[in-house]
């Protein structure tokens, strides 16, 4: 018992705390910075609390960039990823859960090797695609480039969730008069839904954070989503921290404030789903 | 009219041969029971019928239409799952009403059946529960609800009991056999269990490594197997079994085994098939009897008559099994508790003439025809 409690306190020291300083540390950076004036930014040695805090970046920021377009872009390219993903991977990962059929397992390995490719490789080979088909400054592009770099990984976590469903749930709904697709529909998918919360999510960060693909196929401002245009305050010979740090404060806190708004009713469903 | 027929039935998974030319036809009204070891093949028939397997080849009929490519919801069929297969998000309340609902009856009757039948099962204090809220037995109970709650041609059910403890499992055993006999709905009921198929079953198929081995009323099966392996399969403890050879003694027929030559009854002879050996005297047999035709008698009747030994005495109330050794052969007999004999002590052994059982040694068919 004694000893229980002493090495939990030693991992506590050791380990938990020194992470936490890892993890929040660039937050607290993030929040003094936004508040400092570029001389204060790159005194040295850095300060902590701003001596002189100022809300000119806030303004600057929204008068410099077109943030709320910047905002709604990256909303877009969440919402777009977030559908795609569910439109293409909720069937595909059903039907590797549910039927054996030929290739059904290198299909899977199939899968999982597309994920090993970095984005960057094909990148270039991309662009000249979306170039000959006169697609550029499009956000759908962009986030069908995207949905499709995260789909294979998606795919694999709904096949995961969906066969941990006992098949004869739906067997049982399909004797008693369903469809298969309406015993998919108000059987499994219900019933995995903390499986589909989580890669909706995991969809809308990846469209939310979206970059290479935005900053090589999007050129107008208008169209930039806030990854890219928070990327204009670092030009080659100088770094804007004070209004970075703002815009990057802004897109988190909205996007904070995004989750707040819907995580209780997603939790709310995964919970009622938890008891049964 | 037959409501379900299987012809030439085969379902293969890849290069196992699951379901092997099943031929069977399903009597109106009539509780069918398909029993087997684990692997035979019940439950693939099963599913196949109901339409949740495809079928490899040969054809299902129900009430005489073809249906090997129709999907389950247009069959008709209500199925009853091993593991139940609530829905675990319904309240047992929407789990019963569920195919009503699918088949858009009125709120009134829905709510009016599904009272009814929560009634019937002894569940209505539980229709606001989740599944998760219930007892295997309650779990049970709300599955077979959920397929009664709609009048369908054809109930199916897979091991629906064998989740209980055993004596949940007599009780369900029971109900569900009043429930059906004042229904009156055609069951097919699948076992491993061969005492549930004896007492459950207007008739029972068994089967072993896809294929069928015998179909008939229990009695039949207990009485008059097919082959050695129903011989043995259904009865408990089995039917003993060991190899003797058909003789003649002053023109009467006799099984000379190892230890002892037993005379074999009148009524036997007569069922005897025509056979193809030359002479009886020739014919090589496994004899078969049952435990409890084996009679046991303290003192030896004649120096001749056949010895055993006595191993071990079980008693399970009313009745004692009792197991021998003579010669090589280990049998097991059946006798009153009353009066059992000691162990390691030396017994006469009778076998009842009329209830030998006479079987091909290398087939394992029967040689008696049915009387
Ligand atoms: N989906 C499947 N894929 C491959 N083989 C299968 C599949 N389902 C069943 N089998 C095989 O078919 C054979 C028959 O299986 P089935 O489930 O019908 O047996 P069963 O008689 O119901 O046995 P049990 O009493 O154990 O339930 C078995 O050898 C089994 O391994
Ligand atoms: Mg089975």
């Amino acid at each position: 018992m004694q000893r229980i409690q002493w090495f939990k306190w030693l991992s506590l020291v050791l380990y938990g705390i020194p992470m936490l300083l890892v993890l929040v540390f660039p937050f607290i950076v993030m929040v003094s910075t936004s508040f400092k004036t570029l001389e204060e930014v790159s005194q040295i040695p850095p300060t902590f609390i701003p001596r002189n805090p100022t809300l000119e970046n806030y303004r600057e920021v929204w008068n410099i960039i077109p943030l709320a377009d910047h905002f709604r872009n990256s909303f877009l390219l969440g919402v777009g990823e977030t559908f795609l993903i569910m439109v293409l991977g909720v069937p595909a990962a059903y039907a590797l859960a549910r039927f054996r059929f030929a290739g059904r397992q290198p299909y899977l390995i199939f899968l999982l090797v597309t994920q090993m490719f970095p984005a960057i490789v094909v990148v270039l080979g991309v662009f000249r695609v979306v170039v000959a088909l006169g697609l550029l400054n499009n956000l759908a592009v962009v986030a069908t480039t995207a949905a499709s770099f995260s789909l294979a990984f998606c795919i694999w976590l709904l096949v995961g969730y969906f066969s941990a469903i006992p098949p004869e749930i739906e067997e049982a709904a399909m004797m008693d008069g369903d469809s298969r697709l309406g015993a998919m529909i108000k059987m499994t998918l219900p019933l995995s839904w903390p499986g589909l919360v989580a890669v909706g999510v995991f969809a809308f960060m990846d469209g939310w954070n979206e970059f290479l693909f935005s900053l090589t196929f999007i050129s107008n401002d208008e169209m930039m989503p806030l990854t890219v245009g928070l990327f204009r305050f670092i030009s080659r010979f100088q770094i804007q921290w004070h209004h970075l740090m703002t815009g990057s404060l802004l897109a988190t806190i909205v996007a904070v404030a995004l989750f707040m708004t819907v995580q209780d009713k997603l939790t709310r469903g995964m919970l009622a789903i938890s008891e049964k | 009219m037959s409501v379900v027929v299987c012809k030439e039935l085969v379902k293969r998974f890849g290069a196992t041969v699951a379901v092997d030319h099943v031929n069977v036809e399903i009597q109106d009204g009539e509780f069918m029971v398909f029993v087997g070891p684990s692997g035979c093949g019940k439950t693939t028939t099963l599913r196949m019928i109901g339409g949740l397997e495809t079928v490899t080849s040969g054809d299902i009929f129900i009430d005489g239409v073809r249906v090997n490519n129709l999907a389950p919801r247009h069959r008709d069929i209500a199925m009853v799952f091993q593991n139940y297969a609530l829905y675990p998000h319904y309240k047992v309340f929407d789990n019963i009403a569920y195919p009503l609902r699918l088949r858009k009856r009125p709120k009134a009757e829905i709510e009016e059946r599904v009272n009814t039948v929560a009634r019937m099962l002894g569940v209505q204090h539980l229709l606001d529960r989740w599944p998760r809220q219930l007892s295997g037995g309650e779990r049970q109970r709300v599955a077979l609800g959920r397929a009664i709650v709609r009048n369908p041609k054809l109930y199916l059910m897979d091991e629906p009991l064998s989740n209980l403890d055993a004596k949940l499992r007599v009780q369900m055993r029971r109900e569900i056999i009043h429930l059906q006999r004042n229904l009156g709905t055609t069951t097919i009921y699948v076992t491993h269990d061969q005492v549930e198929a004896m007492t459950m079953g207007d008739r029972i198929m068994v089967m072993r490594a896809g294929k069928v081995q015998q179909i008939g009323a229990p009695e039949v099966l207990y009485n008059h197997p097919a082959n050695l392996f129903v011989a043995q399969f259904i009865g408990s403890p089995a039917m003993n079994a060991f190899k003797g050879r058909l003789e003649t003694d002053d023109g009467k027929i006799v099984v000379a085994t190892e230890f002892g030559r037993f005379p074999v009854g009148d009524p036997l002879v007569a069922r005897l098939k025509p056979d193809r050996s030359p002479t009886l005297g020739a014919r090589e047999v496994i004899c078969g009897i049952r435990p409890e035709d084996i009679t046991l008698d303290d003192a030896p009747v004649t120096p001749a008559s056949p010895q055993a030994q006595v191993d071990l005495v079980e008693g399970l109330g009313a009745d004692a099994y009792v197991s021998l050794t003579i010669g090589g052969t280990t049998l097991i007999a059946r006798t009153p508790a009353d009066c059992p004999p000691a162990e390691n002590q030396l017994v006469t052994i009778h076998l009842n003439p009329n209830k030998l059982h006479l079987f091909d040694p290398i087939t394992e068919e029967t040689l008696l025809a049915l009387p």
